[in-house]
């Protein structure tokens, strides 16, 4: 059975709110433009979920994420947790316990200084989780829990397996108990065989704990075994959400289409599409007018050009930014591909 | 460690300085003379059984007299790079981690300093400074901080933005607990190296300025001075000259050496095993 | 030498990595044949060996590695027993790779347009007339590469560009060169989905427009299926399973290949728990006395500690390392 969203009440407060958030990074040279990573994104987090960031490199899903946590500084817009505004820089200091984050690469996640066990040790000591004396005892525990012997604690991160870092890494936020955690493509670099022991992993934590999940992953297929809710984003907008189940049986947005496509395995000899590269492309703050997948578009109609998509749906929780959704090449046809 | 005993740079060079160490250490306090012990009846006296390196035009023994003289040199050098290495790399470490204004001023100051060359500033320094033990530890102070502070904010600035920096400030790790923790046993490698070459050039330094007169003044014996008067009378006494120049010559291949080896050392451990 | 001699044939090749003293050996022993004009995959996980097997080949190992092979036939050439000169002149001609990450193959300092041009001048050097249609001409060669303004990554550094154009770049530059035999390392593993679809779209198009040979060494078995004529599994150290394409994943033979196509299958299944092998891909494995999967084998019995299995055929094109189908 697929991972069935959560039913929440329609006026439970979200656990974090995103709201019309932009955020440009400056230009390198006076001759660039600035680029805009995120571009009037909303969002909402509820407590207990796992919701999937979904798009290529350069989608802005990282930065989405990083953003979400306080380590870049908001352009415009606002983000609430537990209904306060931590927006400003310096806001979520004092919940730096709640928002963690398992990152990418295991390996460079830990201080190859020091041993498993100090790395592991570090949050419980900062939030002052344990005394000094159950600090071992504490460590050991936690990497059990994530499948690992305690006597891994003594071992140095270079000695350890990728899968078995990352196993680590969960091990070592979990230990001051967030309230949410985000995994910036958290099994992307592991093998195979690895990545379905972390995902699973991921989602007994869930179930078991109830923290919330912020899974970014350009690999629809894991977000769809892993997340109650996906957003897919492109360049910056986040052009369709809704329950898991639901974009994949009923994908709206063309971009979306051409991810589904792309997952399945078919015949390599089909290709429809020029290659378009997203970091050369142009994204300067100077081309923000109209729809940004128009270049790439094959529903693409006069209006996208101009005037840019807001996200629109039926229900609140199943929105997609498109003039032209069920378009291909415009002549009335719906779109091939539909999710078996 | 055992990769240390197979690079034969690194032994060779940790052998050298060593034995000069030692020597510098412990010969004062074996010698049958004091540097300024006169021998009136053996005024330049080649190398022979009772002057293993002869005699100075004041009949004093060479070798008593380079081991005192390079005590000063390693000393001054020693004190200078280290003090430079400290104030240099935190001011680094500052520089890359905080950016703005103070990177700013702490890159500029650098320019500045290193903008002379480095034997035109210790001239400089001393000549404002007056000349003493102390100033000449100034002087290379001095020279070497920028370098220092420049080689950690450079690497500082590689690894301040790697996950486990990252991660460190999402736990709430204070700043200065970063720096010291997650960032500069990162960069220390590169730094011991250069203060390794540092104090092999210090000791030129030294006795450059102490060649010219600028540096130690007599009769504290120092490796310039026996060099400048060496120099005086080389063709009646070559070894006087020699014998320190070769002293000076060994050290630095010493140190050099062993700053190689210390670098080859570090370098494999961070490629990546295929 | 008849027309239908494999373009590459490896026997017995092993490696082994010596280090303060100790020899870790790194492949046992594989043997494998690539024909004329086929694409030949091979899969498996990190510690497998699979991408040291393409570096023994095309001996680009560091110098603490050793590399024996009863035999490597390259076409006409004897390639285990050349001297490293002779065979220096054949890499890179005849014989050439693509790297997981193509920055490393860029000089930094020149521009694209350079290293097109160097590498059409060198195949003139080795072939006076050029077969593929590029004429010596750089854009036209990019723009076969499915880029579509090759007039603005002509005078770009490789820095300027990003990993999907940069590949499409290194593809062009590789054939450029007019090789018999290309081994490919894991080309589209840094690249999202999509760009990676595209890029292996572009390998299979020129790949059967030029006849080439091909060595595709990659951890996804959906990518092997959908590139690759025939397929070898290769696990600490070993080749565990071989056979046409088709035939390995769909049946296959060896408990470690089923295991991971359960894992990708389960996956795309959406079931409510990934079917997940305990422990670990690693080199411990190869410590081991008996079968080296044996510690993770789902299907592992007694004789599987002790008896180390050899390559049996279960069907004439088709073998497994595997006691299951030992008779």
């Amino acid at each position: 059975m697929p991972s069935e969203p959560l039913i929440t009440p329609l006026n439970a407060r979200p656990l974090v709110r995103i709201e019309k958030v932009t955020l440009d990074f400056p230009a390198q040279s006076r001759s660039a433009a600035g680029l805009r990573a995120l571009d009037d994104v909303s969002l909402d987090i509820a407590a207990g979920e796992i919701i999937g960031l979904v798009g290529e490199s350069g989608s802005g899903k990282t930065t989405l994420g990083k953003t979400l946590l306080g380590m870049y500084p908001v352009g415009s817009g606002h983000i609430w947790y537990e209904g306060a505004d931590v927006t400003a820089p310096d806001a979520l200091r004092l919940r730096r316990r709640d928002l963690q984050m398992v990152f990418q690469d295991p390996l460079s996640s830990f201080n190859p200084r020091f041993r498993i066990g100090d790395s592991v040790a570090l949050p419980l000591r900062l939030h002052g989780i344990c005394s000094r004396k159950e600090m071992s005892g504490r460590v050991g525990k936690s990497l059990e829990r994530v499948g690992l012997s305690a006597d891994y604690a003594h071992r140095f991160p270079h000695e350890l397996s990728g899968g078995q870092l990352q196993r680590v890494a969960i091990a070592r936020v979990l230990g001051i108990e967030p309230k949410l955690i985000v995994a910036d493509e958290a099994v992307s670099k592991l093998d195979v065989s690895v990545r379905a022991q972390i995902l699973n992993l991921l989602k007994a934590i869930n179930r078991d704990t109830r923290i919330s999940i912020v899974f970014i992953t350009h690999d629809l297929s894991v977000a769809r075994f892993l997340c109650n809710r996906i957003a897919v984003m492109y360049f910056g907008r986040i052009v369709e959400f809704g329950p898991t189940e639901s974009i994949f049986a009923d994908p709206r947005h063309p971009y979306t289409r051409r991810l589904l496509e792309a997952r399945r395995s078919h015949s390599l000899d089909e290709s429809s599409e020029q290659p378009t590269d997203p970091m050369t492309a142009s994204r300067g703050v100077d081309r923000l007018a109209g729809c940004n997948y128009r270049d790439r578009c094959p529903a693409r109609i006069g209006r996208c050009e101009a005037e840019r998509p807001s996200l629109e749906g039926a229900s609140h929780d199943r929105r997609f930014a498109c003039f032209n959704p069920r378009g291909d090449h415009g002549d009335g046809t719906r779109a091939r591909v539909v999710a078996r | 460690m055992t990769g240390f005993l197979s690079n034969r740079s690194a032994c060779l060079g940790a052998g050298i300085t060593l034995v000069v160490i030692v020597a510098v250490a412990a010969g004062p306090y074996l010698s049958v003379y004091s540097p300024t012990d006169m021998d009136f009846l053996a005024l330049l006296s080649p190398p022979g059984w009772k002057h293993p390196f002869g005699t100075d035009s004041f009949g004093r023994d060479v070798l008593t007299r380079i081991l005192y003289g390079a005590r000063v040199s390693i000393l001054v050098s020693v004190t200078g790079v280290c003090l430079a290495s400290i104030v240099g790399t935190a001011a680094g470490l500052l520089a890359a981690n905080f950016g703005g204004w103070i990177e700013a001023v702490v890159m500029r100051a650098a320019d500045l300093l290193l903008s002379f060359p480095s034997f035109v500033l210790a001239l400089f320094l001393m000549v404002v400074l007056g000349f003493s033990i102390a100033s000449v530890t100034v002087a290379i102070m001095l020279v070497y901080l920028p370098i220092f502070a420049r080689l950690s904010r450079n690497t500082a600035t590689l690894v301040k933005d790697e996950p486990w920096v990252q991660a460190a400030r999402l736990f709430g790790q204070p700043v200065h607990s970063i720096l010291a923790r997650e960032i500069l046993p990162n960069i220390a490698a590169p730094i011991l190296v250069q203060a390794a070459t540092g104090v092999a050039f210090g000791i030129i330094i030294e006795a450059g300025l102490s060649f010219l007169g600028l540096g130690v003044q007599p009769p504290n014996p120092s490796l310039g001075s026996i060099m400048a008067d060496g120099r005086e009378y080389f063709a009646r006494a070559p070894w006087v000259l020699t014998m320190t120049g070769l002293t000076i010559s060994t050290a630095l291949l010493g140190l050099n050496l062993l700053s190689d080896g210390m670098r080859d050392l570090m370098d494999p451990k961070l490629r990546s095993r295929i | 030498m008849t027309a239908d001699a494999p373009a590459l044939e490896v026997v017995e090749l092993k490696t082994t990595f010596f280090s303060r003293g100790r020899a870790a050996e790194v492949i046992n022993g594989i043997s494998f044949s690539v024909a004329r004009g086929e694409i030949v995959g091979l899969v498996g996980e990190s510690g497998s060996g699979k991408t040291v097997t393409g570096l023994s080949i095309l001996r680009l190992l560091p110098e603490h590695a050793e590399v024996e092979a009863k035999r490597i036939r390259f076409g006409q050439y004897e390639l285990a027993e050349m001297s490293d000169s002779k065979f220096a002149s054949l890499r890179g001609s005849e014989l050439a790779m693509i790297f997981q990450d193509p920055v490393g193959s860029f000089n930094p300092a020149k521009t694209i347009g350079w290293h097109l041009r160097h590498a059409m001048a060198r195949r003139k050097n080795r072939q006076a007339g050029m077969e593929d249609g590029w004429q010596g001409d750089p854009l036209a060669l990019l723009r076969d590469m499915g880029i579509r303004a090759p007039d603005r990554i002509i005078d770009a550094y490789s820095h300027q560009l990003s990993g999907g154009m940069l590949q499409r770049v290194l593809i062009g530059m590789v054939l450029a060169l007019g090789p018999q035999l290309i081994v490919a390392d894991e080309p589209t593993t840094n690249l999202d989905n999509l760009v990676e679809r595209q890029i292996l779209e572009l390998i299979r198009h020129h790949q059967r427009r030029l006849g080439l040979s091909v060595l595709f060494i990659t951890h996804d078995l959906t990518i092997a299926r959908e590139l690759c004529d025939r397929i070898a599994v290769m696990y600490a150290g070993e080749i565990v399973e071989i056979g046409p394409a088709a035939a390995v994943l769909d049946e296959p033979q060896h408990p470690y290949a089923a295991s991971l196509l359960r894992t990708a299958r389960s996956l795309e299944r959406h079931e409510a728990s990934l079917f997940e092998l305990p422990g670990e891909p690693g080199g411990n494995a190869r410590l081991r006395s008996g079968c080296r999967f044996a510690a993770r084998c789902p299907s592992v019995m007694q004789p599987c500690q002790i008896e180390h299995p050899a390559l049996v055929r279960v069907s004439p094109q088709h073998q497994a390392r595997c006691l299951l189908h030992a008779q």
